[in-house]
């Protein structure tokens, strides 16, 4: 008989992870994988229509409306170490796109919602081996 | 006349008695320059030993790997020394080499504080320029025992009285200050550089007996150059950093209670990242024909001692006391389980291999002192799998797993990957026939891996060889995680 383990103890490798990434764990393992920041509540209704969006093609989001300052709420979430942040603000709302900016880089990256779907559904897969 | 033969076969012979140094000045003054201990005869000793007889030598350079532990053997000495110089009274008592560096335990009234710690270091410094030479005598026992009483080394002397009859009493000395010490040293303490820090002061009772008195432990570093000391202490600050305890605070993973010690109390993202490699893992073990079963936790007496981990774990076995009057206990292993769910009905050789798994929860009471957040816990979750199959298919399957497991890693970021295979030990069960099959799989899978491996010879399992799968994490720490054991001891009971 063979006897096998991969992980050895789940608890242990899981601690593994997060010190090898350092909290910045990849996308697909991510336990929060999106945070929807609205920039005020002008723009629930399309943060809440993002959320809906991403719920659709499994991503694990989560949607901040809060009445807070949004670079407060960006630190916050960078300190949670969530490695996607999704800004909407009137802009666009008014264009149905997203201002994307990822965990560890200072610059964002405005695209559109359609886009942005298409994409963090092959992005946000686990690996194939 | 002793013929000394040194590593590459060459021998020279000399008319008396000659030392480490000599030797090494024959064969060359660069070598007798970098020259720090000799090695005769397997053993290790200071260079200026006098061979007698024919022996086989080497010189112990820096480029040893021997050189580390000697360089951190010396700077323990030389904490103690500054420890004493600056602070009179304090008495000495044990101070060994420990991975990356070494401890000396102090008595001391009085506290070492941090800036303690900056002018002991500083002191150490300039012990390292002054350079004494380093010298060794054997002294009687009765005198040593005297003389470290009078200095008012209580420690030391009781040390010394309980070292056996037929041992040498080692005193070494640099300068002045002397130790009791079974060396061997550096030929003087400069040798030691400059690549060392003192790391924290901890609490430690005198012989680890918690009746006794709590002496003060000194913690340092020691490296052969600054280029290590340094990597040394940034990968310290990077896992510091990165210490998955902090951040399982900040990103609302985990948490731990007094109540239930070494058991994960799983927040709802935390427990998102360990469903998504349970997900992962049950896929990939589907696609790999895997069967995935569940079995009790809590198991009469009777089947562990079946088993033999009644009698080999009992330790750190769960025991319940019920109404009923049996005896029950917590699984700390998935095994038995497995063989029971294989045991119904009759099965034939076209059934095999057989792939059994299960994402058992074990529970093993580990003493309370070990447990590490998630790394050393109490209760965790194994990824076990039994695979029942033929002599025959052996091999074919401990590749299938090797390349499984490697390509797992992988997928998880993890690329650098060492193996390391155990093989027979000389306490075992079943025949040689069985053990040469299973080495032979075993090697098999791993060569086919292409990874590299090494032998740690006699140190398999009394029912198998194994293999282990160490990974290597981004500050450069190795990790075992899994393995592949052969069990030709299990189904037959």
């Amino acid at each position: 008989m063979l006897h096998r383990a991969l992980f050895g103890s789940l608890e242990r490798f899981t601690g593994i992870l997060i010190e090898h990434y350092a909290g910045k764990l990849p996308l697909w393992l991510s336990p929060v994988q999106v945070a929807i920041l609205p920039i005020n509540d002008e723009h629930h209704d399309y943060a809440k229509e993002i959320l809906n969006q991403l719920e659709k093609i499994s991503i694990r989001p989560i949607i901040d409306l809060r009445n807070e300052k949004i670079n407060y709420k960006i630190r916050e979430h960078s300190v949670g170490k969530i490695p996607i942040l999704m800004i909407c603000g009137s802009k666009e709302v008014q264009n149905k796109t997203i201002t994307l900016r990822r965990l560890g880089k200072e610059d964002q990256q405005t695209e559109s919602l359609e886009k942005i779907i298409s994409s963090l559904s092959k992005e946000s897969q686990a690996p194939k081996i | 006349m002793p013929i000394v033969q040194l590593p590459d076969g060459k021998e020279l012979t000399y008319k008396n008695s000659v030392t480490g140094l000599e030797i090494a000045k024959d064969i060359s003054i660069s070598l007798s320059k970098k020259a720090l201990a000799l090695q005769v005869n397997g053993e290790y000793k200071d260079l200026d030993t006098e061979i007698v007889k024919d022996s086989k030598i080497k010189i112990i350079t820096l480029e040893d790997e021997y050189a580390l532990e000697l360089l951190r053997h010396d700077a323990a000495h030389v904490c103690a020394m500054a420890v004493q110089e600056l602070f009179p009274g304090t008495q000495v008592t044990i101070g060994p080499v420990i991975e990356n560096g070494f401890y000396y335990d102090f008595a001391r009234e009085e506290p070492f504080t941090d800036d303690d710690l900056i002018k002991i270091e500083k002191k150490m410094i300039e012990i390292v320029d002054r350079n004494d030479k380093t010298t060794r005598e054997v002294w009687d026992r009765k005198k040593a025992i005297n003389h470290f009483k009078n200095m008012g080394e209580h420690y030391k002397a009781e040390i010394i009285d309980s070292i056996p009859g037929n041992e040498d009493i080692s005193i070494y000395f640099h300068g002045s200050w002397h130790d009791l010490c079974r060396g061997p040293h550096l030929p003087s303490i400069g040798r030691i550089g400059k690549s060392f820090k003192l790391m924290k002061v901890a609490g430690a009772y005198w012989r680890g007996d918690s009746n006794n008195v709590m002496l003060q432990r000194i913690y340092g570093t020691c490296w052969k150059t600054k280029k290590d000391l340094d990597e040394y202490l940034h990968n310290l600050e990077e896992a510091e950093k990165r210490d998955h305890r902090k951040l399982g605070k900040t990103m609302d993973l985990f948490h731990f209670q007094e109540e239930s010690p070494g058991a994960v109390f799983w927040h709802q993202k935390g427990w998102a990242l360990f469903q998504t490699l349970v997900d992962f893992m049950r896929q990939k073990q589907l696609e790999a024909g895997y069967q995935e079963v569940n079995t009790p936790e809590i198991i009469d007496r009777v089947l562990w001692e079946k088993s033999g981990h009644w009698e080999k774990f009992q330790e750190y076995m769960y025991t319940t006391s019920t109404p009923d009057e049996r005896t029950f206990a917590i699984k700390p292993m998935n095994c038995p389980g497995h063989c029971q769910i294989y045991n119904q009905g009759l099965k034939s050789y076209k059934d095999l291999p057989l792939k059994l798994s299960e994402f058992g929860k074990v529970h093993r009471y580990e003493p309370s002192g070990s447990l590490h957040g998630l790394m050393r816990v109490r209760s965790f979750t194994q990824d076990d799998a039994h695979i029942f199959c033929t002599e025959d298919q052996i091999t074919k399957e401990s590749v299938k797993v090797t390349k499984l497991i490697l390509d797992i890693y992988k997928a998880f970021g993890f690329e650098n990957i060492t193996l390391k295979y155990a093989d027979r030990p000389a306490k075992r069960v079943g025949d040689d026939s069985v053990w040469d099959q299973s080495e032979k799989a075993l090697l098999e899978a791993i060569k086919a891996s292409k990874v590299d491996y090494t032998i740690n010879k006699g140190e398999g399992a009394f029912y198998g060889p194994k293999i282990e799968f160490v990974l290597r994490d981004a500050i450069g720490r190795d990790w075992q995680c899994g393995t592949l054991q052969v069990d030709l001891n299990l189904p037959g009971r």
